[in-house]
């Protein structure tokens, strides 16, 4: 039996009980902490379109009760903190110096290892390159701010070295959901270990969904958010040993670093980011790849040509936060009446100004960037996909009542269909009668529509008797297995499971590493040195560089049979476009010729038969 | 001990040549065969070394493609690689020089893409052994990592 907790328990009790324990990476510097010591440790800003950012509260000034306070912004402005502020050179260098000491007294240095390039091919890396170089012109966090905030950070923790999670208890549709919200003081993920994005501040959640039977709280589900993403694919049923590890009824979370997504795995995560593009590219892209697949039948995989490899690092062997681990979790409960979480709806960290938000800081747990209220707070449910989904204890109840109330449908349809049918023999004896007497025309056509009508409603009671049947088939086996306490699949509701990279395919030889890494630099290298020497020549010879550089990359990646294929498809496709144009008027003689002899071929099979 | 290394394994299925690949290992052959009559030619001509090594190639290019033809309608994996391989070079030579060179052999362009064509769709690949049977890969990760990372 599972366990659980007196439904009477306090909301402090019931978190308490399903706190998780969360395992983060070796090298991560930001773990979750309160949010008034970060606030105390910022200042407030204004952002006016089109304006300068006004500071509203200097750093030092600003408390829980000024941030919450109710202040006057035109339409279209943000307020925002700012919990480091710009640095110059010296200061920036200072930042580096110091983290670096940081990371070694706390010897918590970050190792990517080997592999994060290789895992693409030219393309990913081509575009791992303009990513870097968009950076110039999205707005982003300036380079030194995470050095500079992992100290400040380091300091906090001095100060005040608990572990918070702000929890929530909220019930909704049956269930009672805890939901484990986690503050953090910055998300280095772009420059602590080669992702997507950085921002001051972070928020990340966990719930844990349970429903009430005999008195008691019983765990059901597990949903763990991850990045921006929604839906059953996030939850794992409590029972599900295959994802979710339990440790003494605590559910184990293995946090990416930097990013702090949750996973239910320990593990490395491709996280791949397709490269904006036009509607009209992606369009085209979407028809040469169905023509890829469809009509040159060649592989299903649908990854995006144009795509950036990254990756969430969720190894899990660094510190270790919650029930019996070496640090345990201090909680503090919120609800909508915490004021810093239903008062201040601006960004919790730096307004980077980046119109794709991967570098603008979160808003609170309660809102999204633009203050409107988050879907994950308000809606618990929906956010995991549990939204149609009744709590076990009610589900026969449900189950009992749609069964009876179709059983009498049913009933009522029978009826309907033999007054229906009546109605319709009626009709066609009236019709029969009428033929053979030209001046009833008229009424015959009359009562022909009539009939039609009459036969189609009939027709229409008749298919919904049959799906009703086939419904309450499906119903009345649910109901017998519930009855006979079957339970289904817990992971028949997943559909893309966030899975680590297997360690089989992660690890390339470390000449497809060295390779990765300097391939794009040799390429343009290599350009260089053709202008410079063949002038005249320069792009016949870069088609041969490029083939060269993309043949050889595959056997270093094991790839080669599959790339040989595409490239000799493409020059074949490239091919027959200039055949075609060169001796169209043959072609077309020729295609009317086959044509005409697969028709006469045809003809004649036809008149042998 | 007669019959025990076969003993407990299964005999390997015989797959059967889809006619596209005997197209093609005849295509093969017959250019091998034009290659080496062209280089044969050229050497028992004489002349300069520059013509003798061109028949040499020559020579050496028709022996290779009689070889890849062999193992293309042996339907052995390497052959399927070498072919591919090998029309690559030869697309590339020809569309280099018809769209920077004016200078294109539009019936070697046209073979290499017959070959090509022949040689690339799925069941043939599957035939050759250069790729499994296609099956439903759930493949993914985590989706657009952007926002609130």
């Amino acid at each position: 039996m599972r366990h659980g907790i007196p439904s009477t328990a306090a909301d402090l009790e019931v978190l308490r009980e399903f706190e998780p324990i969360v395992r983060y990476t070796k090298g991560e510097k930001f773990f979750p902490m309160e949010v008034e010591s970060y606030v105390r440790a910022s200042s407030l800003w204004l952002h006016v379109p089109g304006g300068v950012d006004e500071e509203v509260v200097a750093e030092g000034d600003l408390t829980m009760d000024g941030l919450v306070q109710r202040r006057e912004a035109p339409f279209g402005s943000l307020f925002y903190l700012r919990f480091i502020h710009p640095l110059d050179l010296q200061e920036s260098a200072a930042a580096l110096a110091g983290e670096r000491r940081l990371a070694k007294r706390q010897q918590s240095e970050f190792h990517a290892g080997l592999g994060r390039l290789t895992r693409g091919g030219l393309l990913p890396r081509l575009g791992d390159g303009l990513f870097s170089l968009s950076l110039l012109l999205r707005g982003n966090v300036p380079g030194a701010t995470a050095a500079a905030a992992a100290l400040k950070y380091a300091e906090l923790r001095e100060q005040n070295d608990r572990y918070v999670y702000q929890g929530r208890v909220v019930r909704q549709s049956g269930w009672t959901i805890c939901q484990y919200w986690f503050f953090f003081a910055y998300n280095p993920w772009r420059s602590g270990f080669h992702g997507v994005n950085d921002h001051e501040s972070d928020w990340e959640m966990i719930s844990v969904y349970l429903y009430e039977e005999g008195g008691r709280l019983v765990p059901e589900w597990v949903g763990y958010a991850s990045h921006d993403f929604t839906g059953a694919d996030l939850r794992r049923r409590w029972d599900d040993r295959s994802d979710l590890e339990l440790v003494d009824g605590h559910p184990v979370v293995h946090a990416g670093a930097g990013s702090h997504a949750s996973y239910f795995r320990p593990g490395e995560y491709q996280a791949e980011v397709p490269i904006p593009a036009p509607r009209a590219v992606k369009r085209f892209a979407d028809a040469l790849g169905r023509f890829w697949r469809t009509t040159l039948g060649q592989e299903t995989e649908t990854k995006h040509p144009l795509r950036i490899p990254f990756i969430d690092f969720a190894r899990g062997d660094g510190l270790a936060i919650g029930p019996g681990q070496a640090h345990e979790w201090t909680p503090n409960v919120i609800d909508e009446t915490t004021p810093w979480a239903s008062k201040y709806r601006g960004l919790w960290g730096l307004f980077a100004r980046d119109p794709i938000s991967g570098e603008n800081a979160p808003a609170g747990p309660m809102y999204e960037r633009d203050g409107s209220p988050r879907p994950s707070w308000f809606d618990p449910l929906g956010f995991a996909g549990l939204a149609e989904v009744t709590p076990p204890p009610g589900e026969l109840e449900v189950l009992e009542g749609q069964c009876a109330q179709l059983e009498a449908r049913q009933v009522e349809l029978e009826g309907l269909i033999d007054d229906e049918a009546s109605v319709l023999h009626e009709l066609g004896v009236r019709l029969q009668s009428m033929r053979g007497s030209p001046h009833l025309a008229t009424e015959s056509g009359r009562l022909e529509a009539e009939a039609a009508e009459e036969a189609a409603r009939l027709t229409g009671l008749r298919r919904e008797r049959a799906e009703n049947d086939a419904v309450l088939e499906g119903l009345r086996r649910r109901v017998e297995r519930r009855r006979a306490g079957g339970a289904d699949d817990p992971r028949a509701h997943i559909v893309h499971a966030a899975e680590p990279v297997p360690e089989a395919t992660m690890r390339f030889n470390r000449a497809a590493d060295l390779w990765a890494a300097l391939s794009i630099s040799v390429l343009l290298i290599g350009l260089a040195v053709l202008i410079l020497a063949s002038p005249s020549n320069v792009w016949a010879e870069l088609v041969v560089l490029v083939l060269v550089f993309v043949i050889g990359e595959s056997v270093l990646r094991g790839t080669f049979v599959r790339t040989v294929n595409r490239v000799a498809v493409i020059l074949a496709l490239i091919a027959v476009v200039v055949l075609f144009f060169q001796y169209w008027k043959l072609a077309l003689v020729g295609l009317l010729i086959g044509l005409a002899v697969y028709l006469l071929y045809q003809r004649f099979l036809e008149l042998r038969a | 001990m007669q019959g025990h290394a076969t003993e407990g394994t299964a005999p390997k299925p015989r797959v059967r040549r889809p006619p596209a690949v005997t197209f093609v290992g005849v295509l093969a052959l017959a250019l091998g065969a034009y290659h080496i009559a062209a280089g044969v030619a050229v050497v028992v001509d004489g002349g300069t070394a520059s013509r003798l090594s061109e028949g040499a190639l020559d020579i050496a290019l028709g022996a290779l493609a009689v070889v890849i033809a062999r193992g293309a309608l042996r339907m052995r994996s390497w052959a399927w690689s070498a072919f591919m391989t090998w029309a690559v070079v030869g697309l590339t030579h020809q569309l280099l020089r018809h769209f920077f060179y004016d200078d294109p052999n539009y019936v070697a362009m046209a073979l290499d893409t017959i070959a090509v064509l022949a040689l690339t769709p799925l069941e043939i690949q599957v035939a050759f052994g250069v790729r499994p049977r296609p099956n439903m890969v759930l493949e993914r990760a985590t989706r657009n990592p952007f926002d609130g990372g």
